[in-house]
């Protein structure tokens, strides 16, 4: 009996031990991240999500985290599809099979996401940015093998298809098997998705634009919701860079009339500009425009407050003596030209132009600023002014009273090739500056000056020219001094971007 | 200026939820956007002689956010919302704070929990960011494991042996 008796107390215990193991083991024995991020808000957890995948770069860890747990995949849902970034590689890479693994190629993917935006149409309203960037020799066999208007059958009538499908929420498998133009998965991703907010396309031109870009996106949504636009045009079948126009998307600017801020790479033409009432801010990299295009632009642009206009061509400042210098757009003075008749309103301006050769016409620059009254922020990245030992920053300025910002770039940057270039007039014209603001202000409302992209051995080279007391000019700050002494905020130093458009100065 | 030198190391007691305090300068605690709100409210005066209650953190936990609170004492102010865009884009951590967030998960949580109630949002991001590089790369599976106590607690090791002997003792 004392053993049946002991027998069932140990069974007791035992069954006791198997409750409390249960919910031992699911609580503290096997206690998962998954459990413990679940039990973060969930702000915190969108948060983390925006952390592992900023801008649609580590989508795949994003989507590997919500695989753990469904109330963690209804956290990540809306940052997995919030940017929506692909590349398009060309032909010859996506035929390895690494390439294939473990991502697919641009292309395929993109038709995967609109197979997905199909099936699950509320993720269509979390894409708020798409990035299709296409590699320069990207093509699909469509195109490779009946290019441009040879085409046997109207590709565009899949493309147009797929549209309608996807508003009702179907796929339609022939738009994959007879796709023709790249252009046409970002019209349908943007027309698919109401909520994009900004978007970035590689656009190639083609002889018939018959892409969805061309022809316009309707009847199907229009972009609303779209404020900012990034084009890199891309050139196919023989054509020149220079041929590329605007038009080429005429579709594209009537779908989208609320764009506030439009970035355009590579362009070369316009024959008629767009109409862009709301489009506030144009930055032009690499275009062949001429100052007729500026204009042509610019005149259909009523409220645009911030222009900005980079070029760059590598081979004209390799060498300073080379005698090729590639056919140029508009000069600075020029562009400037162009966007007198907004000189009342216009508050910023960034001119960039990365020729050394010929050196800009500094009376014309000049007087060309004095006529921008409202001017609140210039930015000057000419790179050729160091040749301009006429250049006067004091007198560039005094035309604009209300400028608070004058941003310098690139005027002392070393050149590859180019390292004995001296600049001293260029420190003699700071100078001359600091001498105007310090003893009494004559530019009451500027606040800022900022000198960047100096490389330190150059500089020294030159203050040692131009000063004997050049210790004194680093160790005290002397020419720093100067300026803060008129409550300017100096700032001289190499950081900053050096490839690409400033994008240090204040709004 | 004097004024504003003495309102700086001015002394504020934080009692935590399980009683104990902590007295910190006044720069340092209002780091947290919670009690620099509370002081503005409150004033000079009462802050000065009564405690501030923190109810939802614990000692450890405050005792590890006001660590970090000294040590970023002279950081610029909260940023705006464009540069907490920018700083979205990076996962990079100062070395420092690597160091400081090198604890078991139970506190890394209980820290990011302990920052976004106090709003203090440096702290909240680094944690982010902490938890947001343990995840990247990982498998669903590693992910959900990520966080697994490595070392096992006693009571994690009593409920291992019930089952044990449950499961294949006779």
């Amino acid at each position: 009996m004392e053993a049946n008796g002991s027998t069932t107390s140990d069974a007791q215990s035992d069954e006791s031990d198997l409750l409390d193991t249960d919910s031992d083991i699911t609580s503290s024995f096997v206690p998962s991240q998954q459990d413990r991020l679940s039990e973060l808000p969930n702000e915190i957890l969108t948060k983390i999500c925006d952390f592992i995948s900023p801008a649609g770069n580590d989508s795949a860890s994003l989507a590997r985290l919500g695989q753990t747990s469904k109330e963690l995949r209804a956290v990540v849902e809306p940052c997995l599809y919030r940017h929506i970034k692909s590349t398009y590689l060309p032909l010859w890479k996506t035929e390895w099979p690494h390439y294939l693994k473990p991502s697919r190629p641009g292309s395929l993917k993109v038709l995967m996401l609109l197979r997905t935006l199909a099936a699950k149409p509320h993720c269509k309203e979390h894409v708020r940015s798409i990035d299709l960037f296409r590699h320069e020799f990207w093509w699909i066999e469509a195109d490779l093998f009946h290019p441009c208007d040879e085409c046997h059958r109207e590709p565009f009538k899949d493309a147009d298809l797929m549209a309608l499908g996807l508003m009702e929420g179907r796929f339609y498998n022939g738009y994959c098997e007879h796709r023709s133009y790249a252009e046409d998965d970002a019209a349908l991703l943007l027309s698919v998705a109401p909520n994009v907010t900004e978007a970035k396309i590689s656009v190639t031109v083609t002889e018939t634009s018959q892409n969805l870009l061309a022809r316009g996106i309707h009847p199907w949504n229009s972009s609303n919701s779209l404020k900012k636009l990034e084009l890199v045009f891309r050139t196919h079948c023989g054509h020149r860079p220079e041929e590329t126009d605007l038009n080429d998307i005429a579709g594209l600017w009537i779908v989208t009339p609320n764009l506030e801020g439009l970035t355009i790479s590579g362009c070369g033409m316009v024959k008629g500009g767009p109409n862009l009432s709301s489009l506030k801010s144009l930055i032009l990299n690499d275009c062949w425009f001429t100052t007729d295009d500026i204009s042509t632009v610019l005149a259909n642009l009523p409220e645009l407050r911030h222009f900005k206009k980079f070029h760059s061509d590598a081979c004209s400042w390799a060498d300073e003596n080379a005698d090729h210098i590639f056919e140029d757009s508009a000069q600075p003075s020029e562009v400037l030209a162009c966007l007198l008749p907004l000189a009342a309103r216009l508050k910023r301006v960034v001119i960039t132009h990365w020729h050394i050769w010929p050196a800009p016409d500094v009376s014309k620059l000049i007087w060309t600023f004095s006529q921008f009254p409202a001017l609140k922020s210039l930015g000057i990245d000419i790179q050729a002014l160091y040749r301009c030992p006429e250049f006067d920053f004091a007198t560039l300025i005094s035309g604009c009273p209300e400028l608070k910002h004058l941003l310098i770039l690139n005027i002392l940057r070393e050149l590859p090739g180019l390292t004995n270039v001296r600049a001293i007039h260029v420190w003699k014209g700071l100078d001359r500056l600091g001498d105007a603001i310090t003893p009494h202000n004559q530019f009451p409302a500027l606040r800022k000056v900022q000198l960047l992209h100096v490389k330190s051995r150059q500089a020294m080279f030159d203050y040692m020219e131009m000063r004997e007391d050049f210790d004194d000019v680093f160790a005290n700050d002397i020419l720093r001094l100067k300026f803060e002494r008129g409550g300017v905020e100096f700032t001289i130093g190499d950081q900053g971007s050096t490839k690409g458009p400033c994008t240090q100065l204040d709004e | 200026m004097a004024e504003n030198k003495d309102k700086a190391t001015q002394k504020i007691t934080l009692t935590s939820n399980d009683g104990s305090s902590i007295e910190v300068d006044r720069c340092v605690a209002e780091r947290s956007m919670l009690i620099k709100n509370l002081i503005d409210d409150l004033g000079d005066d009462s802050v000065a002689t009564q405690a501030i209650p923190i109810p939802n953190v614990n000692d450890p936990v405050l005792r590890k956010v006001v660590e970090w609170c000294e040590k970023h004492r002279s950081d610029p102010p909260q940023s705006t919302e464009e540069e907490n865009d920018s700083r979205k884009k990076t996962t990079d951590i100062e070395e420092w704070d690597q160091k400081f967030m090198q604890v078991d998960q139970e506190m890394l949580f209980e820290i990011i929990l302990a920052a976004n109630y106090l709003d203090i949002k440096a702290l909240l991001d680094v944690g982010c960011k902490t938890v947001a590089n343990m995840i990247k790369g990982k498998s669903p599976r590693r992910s959900a494991r990520r966080s697994t106590s490595r070392t096992t607690s006693p009571r994690g090791l009593l409920s291992l042996w019930s089952f044990f002997r449950v499961s294949f003792i006779p």
